[in-house]
Parts: structure tokens; sequence; C-alpha cells
């Protein structure tokens, strides 16, 4: 019973020291402040109290040569029956500085009784090293166990490139492989560069990394891939592929100075964080050959089969039909363009229906592109459907390949229904113009002759249109001639018909005054006809009584003179057959007769 | 009367035409040989028989059948100059001036013409829509029609034939001056070749006919400029929108 009291007094007095000495936990670094290139300093954590999970920062631009190593220290005192006592745990890193300058240390973390405490930052100047220079060493109470080198050949990342000298649209892998000697706990981060210039096609890795042996410079590695991609280059020219870097946490054993049977089972580890950087890669593209580069060439580049069925070469109007074309290979498949088949008019054609299957590998992406043309005649007849074409650069011959769909030749007969279905409601159609290109060469005969001046101004010229004119002249001259020549016939019998009248009349006056009445009323009717026929210019076959009167009226005569003229000649005719008619009367016609010529020639005269 | 003389009118233009058309016409194997290469595609061999076959003579369809050469064979200002020969000779020539349309798509400069008075721009289309030739003959029927309607109006007794024949004959009177002073004027530029097309790739235009002139304006192949005059394997050029300059003989062919 007595000594179970003293077990529970030990533990009382143990948990007292322990409140105790928590209140004055401190956790420092320290290490000096002046180090020398390529010359190992070090840097002790420390603590003083048993703490746990030590989280060393990432040291950068120093090494870890060795470390951490563990050493415990604890120290009782009693005097005069107080009892005072003290534990203290360090951790030593061995570092050497790669570069020169001031960096700054970040702090540690550890756990002391569940609960995270900092230490303080470090600011380490580096000089370089001078061949004298004293080295600086602490005394540290770390020793043994093996050496744990954090340096760049216990641990780096590798870019490794398929090909480096290769061809536009060529794929290429690039591939970030991890060598290790050490226990890698995670990564944590990862930053790829942003491959510029390329098309970048990633592969999948599965999730479960294993490390794998592989011997490189001589030493046997773990070596695990943590990116792999396809590029496609897609320019000509020299390509930086960037730096990439990769945080990894590094599980570093802690070496305890003394080491206990617990310690086999109770490893403790240091995680330590750095960052490894694959080295930039400059890939080299060359341009494709332009000699025999197919017109129908767009930048497929590869080993290509092409293969195509079509559903049907017998079809009737309305029916749909599909040409398959298949594409498989081994290229950069997403870029292969659909080969263009071109239907006839008069078919209707829908987008085809393309199904791709790929697949990414380190060697590129090869796969089948299946591509669907559906169509439909709207029209018998029979029709060609002209080869089409696709063309790629073969990789292994290095020359341009053109592959093609065979020529398909369709029949398509009237199907139920007619053709004038789909007519019905689109109307007529404007011509469209697809293109434009200058027209064909004349193919007829063409007359080559010397270049001849043109007519104007020349002697034939002036000549042609001189006869005319000529000729018009001397019609003018014939014709005004004639004209005249006839109106002048006309102008001297109206004049002189009064001077004729006037003779008749006379011969009348003196057969009147002779008393012969039959000739003086025949000299009268006369001399009135005559005068009357010249007068108006009435032909005698045509004189009558209707036309005089008809040409005195044109004429503009009074009605009156008109009416004495018919009376006149018809006194005339019955005077021959009348009984005795008297000097007197004879005498007073004659005057009347003489009166209405004179009025006559006074109208024309005022005329 | 009247139909006597419209019978020796048409005796007239018929010899007139026959006169025209008087020339050496024969199977020619060298233009068959030459449109067989163009189908073929050899255009630059093709375009080589049709120019050894204007070493004889001329015709409006081998300078048309040339320039589809050189278009063929990508020489733009070489076809364009032969289109324009073609409708120098022809203007009437429709698929000479459809190709030379399109051969001026081609080409780099675009010389903004600056939109001169509209009636004159129509003007100079109705001039030169014809040849000189066409012209003449156009006013020799007009000169015979007013001839016609003048007799109409001296010696016809009907009234109404003497109006119209004094009016119309007027008319035709007009037109037949007309087209003669047209005839002329087209005579004039089918002699004297002012127009040319820019031969050399580009060529800067200088201030004055020599190497040491300030540059004024580039032209690229194909252009038209007009000619103004020559000195000493410079030729002084001025541009559809105005600008003068000299450029030298050789980078330049007369349509």
């Amino acid at each position: 019973m007595k000594r179970v009291l003293f077990i529970l007094s030990v533990l009382a007095w143990m948990a007292g020291w322990n409140v105790n000495a928590q209140d004055e936990v401190e956790f420092t670094a320290s290490a000096p402040d002046v180090a020398y290139i390529d010359t190992p300093f070090q840097l002790i954590y420390s603590v003083n109290s048993s703490a746990k999970d030590l989280q060393a920062p990432d040291f950068q631009f120093f090494e870890i040569l060795a470390g951490p190593f563990e050493s415990r220290s604890s120290y009782t005192q009693i005097v005069n029956g107080k009892r005072s006592a003290s534990t203290s745990l360090s951790y030593t890193f061995t570092l050497m500085p790669s570069k020169a300058g001031t960096f700054k240390i970040p702090g540690a973390s550890i756990v002391v009784d569940g609960k995270k405490i900092h230490s303080n930052d470090l600011t380490i100047r580096v000089e370089n090293a001078e061949k004298n220079a004293t080295q600086q060493t602490q005394g540290g109470a770390a020793t043994g166990g093996t050496t744990q080198r954090v340096t760049g050949e216990s641990i780096f990342v590798r870019t490794i490139v398929s090909k480096t000298n290769i061809y536009e649209q060529e794929a290429i892998s690039v591939t970030y492989k991890l060598y290790t000697l050490l226990d890698v706990a995670q990564f944590t981060g990862a930053k790829l560069p942003d491959f510029n210039g390329f098309l970048k096609q990633d592969i999948e890795q599965s999730q479960n990394k294993q490390l794998s042996a592989e011997t490189y410079k001589g030493r046997s590695y773990g070596t695990v891939v943590l990116y792999q991609a396809v590029l496609f280059p897609q320019h000509t020219g020299e390509i930086e592929i960037g730096k990439a870097s990769f945080t990894a946490l590094i599980r570093l054993q802690n070496k305890a100075q003394v080491r206990s049977i617990f310690d086999d089972f109770f490893d403790s580890y240091t995680n330590v964080e750095r960052t490894l950087t694959a080295p930039a890669v400059t890939v080299r593209v060359n341009e494709l050959p332009l000699g025999g580069k197919p017109a129908t060439f767009s930048g497929a580049v590869g080993n290509f089969n092409l293969t195509s069925t079509l559903s049907s070469g017998n079809l009737k109007t309305n029916e749909a039909a599909t040409i398959k074309v298949v594409i498989s290979g081994n290229g950069n498949m997403k870029l292969l363009k659909n080969p263009e088949i071109k239907f006839p008019d008069g078919f209707e054609v829908y987008d085809p229906k393309v199904d791709n299957s790929f697949s990414t590998g380190s060697g590129g992406v090869s796969g089948t592109k299946t591509i669907e043309y559906m169509f439909i005649p709207r029209r018998s007849g029979k029709y060609d459907i002209p080869s089409a074409e696709l063309s790629y650069f073969d990789l292994n011959n290095r020359t341009y390949r053109t592959l093609r769909t065979p020529p398909y030749k369709i029949n398509v007969t009237k199907g139920e229904g007619g053709e004038t279905v789909v007519e019905n409601f689109t109307g007529k159609e404007e011509v469209t113009q697809i293109a434009k290109d200058i027209r064909y060469i004349y193919t007829g005969k063409i007359e080559i002759k010397p270049e001849s001046r043109p007519w104007f101004g020349t002697m034939p010229f002036w000549t042609v249109f001189l006869i005319p004119l000529i000729l018009a002249g001397i019609l003018f001259v014939y014709l005004r001639k004639m004209a005249k020549e006839n109106a002048n016939l006309d102008f001297v019998k109206t004049k002189k018909a009064n001077k004729v009248a006037q003779k008749r009349l006379n011969l009348a006056h003196k057969f009147l005054s002779e008393g012969k009445k039959n000739q003086f009323y025949d000299e009268v009717m006369k001399a009135v006809w005559t005068y009357l026929s010249d007068k108006l210019s009435i032909p005698v076959a045509e004189l009558n009584k209707e036309n005089i009167r008809f040409k005195m009226e044109a004429k503009g005569i009074e009605t009156d003179l008109i009416e004495d003229f018919t009376n006149i000649l018809h006194t005339c005719e019955y005077a021959s057959y009348a009984p005795g008619s008297g000097q007197q009367e004879m005498g007073n016609f004659y005057q009347e007769t003489v009166e209405a010529i004179s009025k006559v020639e006074e109208h024309f005269k005022k005329k | 009367m009247k139909r006597i003389y419209v019978f020796f009118c048409f005796v007239l233009i018929i010899t007139v035409t026959l006169q025209a058309q008087n020339s050496i016409s024969s199977e020619n194997k060298n233009i068959q040989m030459a449109n067989q290469l163009y189908k073929q595609g050899q255009y630059a061999d093709a375009a080589r028989l049709y120019e050894n076959e204007l070493k004889k003579g001329v015709a409006a369809e081998l300078y048309y059948n040339l320039g589809n050469s050189y278009y063929k064979s990508n020489e733009i200002g070489m076809a364009i100059l032969n289109y324009e020969r073609a409708l120098r000779l022809d203007p009437d020539y429709e698929d000479a001036r459809y190709n030379l349309k399109i051969a001026e798509s081609k080409i780099v400069d675009n010389v903004n013409s600056t939109p001169t008075f509209f009636v004159k721009r129509l003007f100079n289309a109705l001039i030169t829509s014809n040849t000189s030739n066409h012209w003449t003959v156009i006013s020799f029927v007009c000169f015979i029609v007013a001839l016609v309607l003048f007799f109409f109006f001296v010696f016809s007794r009907n009234r109404r034939n003497r109006k119209y024949g004094f009016f119309g004959m007027f008319l035709f009177a007009g037109l037949f001056v007309t087209a003669l002073i047209f005839s002329g004027i087209r005579k004039d530029q089918f002699l004297n070749r002012n127009e040319a097309i820019v031969m050399s790739g580009a060529v800067t235009a200088k201030s004055s006919p020599d190497k040491s002139g300030t540059d004024i304006f580039q032209l690229h192949e194909g252009t038209k400029v007009l000619v103004k005059s020559t000195l000493s394997g410079w030729t002084e050029i001025t541009l559809e929108n105005g600008a003068v300059g000299w450029v030298e003989e050789s980078a330049i062919a007369r349509i």
C-alpha cells in the first residue's frame, strides 16, 4: 500500500513538473550569422521540453547534408532537498549553402503537448568561400547513424522529351520523372510550364504511384512519372519547354543519439519540404517540306488509313443514304479535317456526323475517326460522287501522301411520291455564283489582219460622204426645175385667161353689132368656158358646171358671182333655141358677162 | 426615184463593210495549238504561241486569249494589258471586259478616280462604246437620212410631210455631225495610244525625269495610267485621281 502511495506521489510530482515546464517552453533555432559556400554548418532547433513532429521549413538554397539528428538531455538537480529538473531536446541539421547572398530561413514548427509552437526565423548571410576561412563548427551532441543527405543527387526531376528534332505537328511526349534515393511522403504542388507553341494532350497517370527501380548514372534510383503529356508543335523554329517545379515533402528519419529498442518501433520522422526543378528543354521544330505539298493538305501529320463505304448505290428519290469514312491511324488526329465530299446538286446533304475514339499514349494520339455523311437525293438520275481526299505528311517516309475515297456512282430512280414533294414550298431558286473566274478563251476562227487605221479623214471616207451629197445636189436641181416648169405653165395660163377671153368677147361684140345672134352666143360661151378653164386650171376634159362651181367655191369666190356665171352659161346654151331676142338684150348680156369676168379678175388680184 | 436612192445608200454601206472585212483569213494551226496548250494548263507556252501570232497582225480575240493565258500564269499586268488591247480593237467585246474586271480586282492599287461630272462620264462612255469606224458608219446613215428628209421637206406637197421633214432633217443632221466628231475623237484615241499599264511589280513615280527626283507615289503592277509626254527614256504619267509623275518608260506598256 505504501508502495502504491509512493508511485502516486511520484506521478503527482511528475505532473507538477510538467506543468512547471510548460510555462516556460521555448523553441529556438540557432545558426551562425555568416556561412560560406560549400562549407557545411549546423542549424539547431532546440526546445526545453519533450516534443514531437518537427516540421522543418524548406531550406531552399541550402542542401541538407545530414540530419536531423535528435538529441535529448535531461537534467535533475537536488539542492537542499529541493528538486529541480530540466529536459531539453535538439534537432541538428547540417546544411551547406550553394549560393551567396542573404537568406531567410523561416521558422520550424513542433508540437509540444498537443500544441503547435513555432521557432524564430533565421537570417544567414552566405559569403563566397575563402580558402583560409576558419571553418565554423559548432560542437553538438549530435552524431551517429548513417547520413541522409538531401542533395541534388539524391532527389531530382528529369524532363524527358521523346524527340528534340521534329517536324511541325509531329507528336512528341514530354515526361517529368522523379528520381529519388529518399523517401518522398507526398507532392504538395506542381507548377508546369505553359507549353507555349504546343498543342498539349495529357496522358492519364494511374493514381496509385509505385516506385520503380531505374539505374541512372550508375546509381539505382526509385523513379516515378510525375506528369506526362503528348505535345504537337504548332509553329516552326526553336520552341522552349519551360522549367517545371514540383514541391515534394521528403520524410527524413530522425537519428537519435541513443538508439533504444523503442526507436525501432516508434521511428520519428521529420518532413522537409523541398522544391524540385525540372530543367527546361528546347525542341527544334522543322518546317514541313514545301515541295509536293498537296492542295488538300491541311496539317495532318502522322500515319493514317482511310476506308469508306457507301450504304447503297441504287437509291430512290427522297431516300436517305450514307457514306461512311473511317480514318484510323496515329498522329494529330484531333486536327484532322473531314475530307470534303462534293455531292452533286439536287442532293440534300446534312452535316456529317463525326465519331472520335482517340487514345493518348506517349507515341501520340491514335484511334479512329468515323465520319458519316448523310444525304438524300431529291432528283432522279445518274450521279457521280467524286473521290474525297485526305492528305497528310507521312513521318516514316518524310513525304506527303494523299488518301482517296473511291468515286461512287449512284443511280437514283423515281421513288413514290415523285420528285416534286420538296419543291412545292421552295419555289424557284436564284442561280448563285459559287466563285469568280475569268471566262474561257475564244476558240473560234480568229482573223489576223494588220492593224488598220480608222477610215476617218481618209480619201474613201470623204468620197463616201461626197457622192450622196453630189447626187442629192443633182437631184435637187432637177426636181426644182421640174417643179418650176409645172408651176409656170399654170401661171401663164391664168395670166393669159383674161386676154383670151377679151379676144373672144371682142369677136362676140363684132357679131353683136352685125346682129349675128347665134354666133354671138356661141362666142360668149366659148369665151367663158376657156376663161374659167384657164383661170381655175381645170383641164378641158373635166370642164363642166359642177366642177366649175366646186373650184370657184374652193377659191373663195362669192356665191352671187358663181350664180352669175351659171346663169351666163345657161343663157348661152338656151339662146340658140330661144326665139328672137333683141339687140338690146344681147347688149345687156354682153355687158353682164364682161362684168362677171372682170369681177373674177378683181378677186384674183385681191388675193 | 426615192427607192433608187435608198438602194444606192445600201450599196455604199455594203461596199464600205466589205472593204473592212477584206482581210487575210486562214485556218491557223498555231492558234489551235495554243488553244490546246491552254486547255492542258500550259499557260506560259500558250502565251508564247499567241505572242508569236501577234507578230503577223492583230485580232481582238487573239489579245483576249493571250490575256487569259497571262492571267492563268499569274501575270496580272500582262493580262490587263492584253485585255485592254482587245478592247481597243473591239470595245463591244463583252468577254474581254468581264475578264478585265476580274483581273483588275487582283491588282494592288486602288486609284480612286475623282468622280468626274456624271454627264462627262456618260459622254466618255458613249464615245468609247464604239470604234471610230462604227461612228463613221453611224454618221453616214444619219447623213443619208437627213438628206432624204431634206427632200421631203422641200418637195412634198403635203404640209405634214414637210413639217416632219423639216424637223427630222435637223435632228439627223445634228446626229450626223455628232457621230462624225465622235469618230474623229476615237481615231485620235486609237492612234495616240496614250493609255498605259504598269508592268513592273512596283514602280516609284518621280517628280522629274531622272533617278534623283523626289519620290511622289508608288504604283503596282496592272494599274492604268495616262501618258502625257515622254522625255529621254522617261514618261510623264497622270493617274485617274490627277496625280502626275515621271516613271521610266520600261516600267509601263502602252495599250
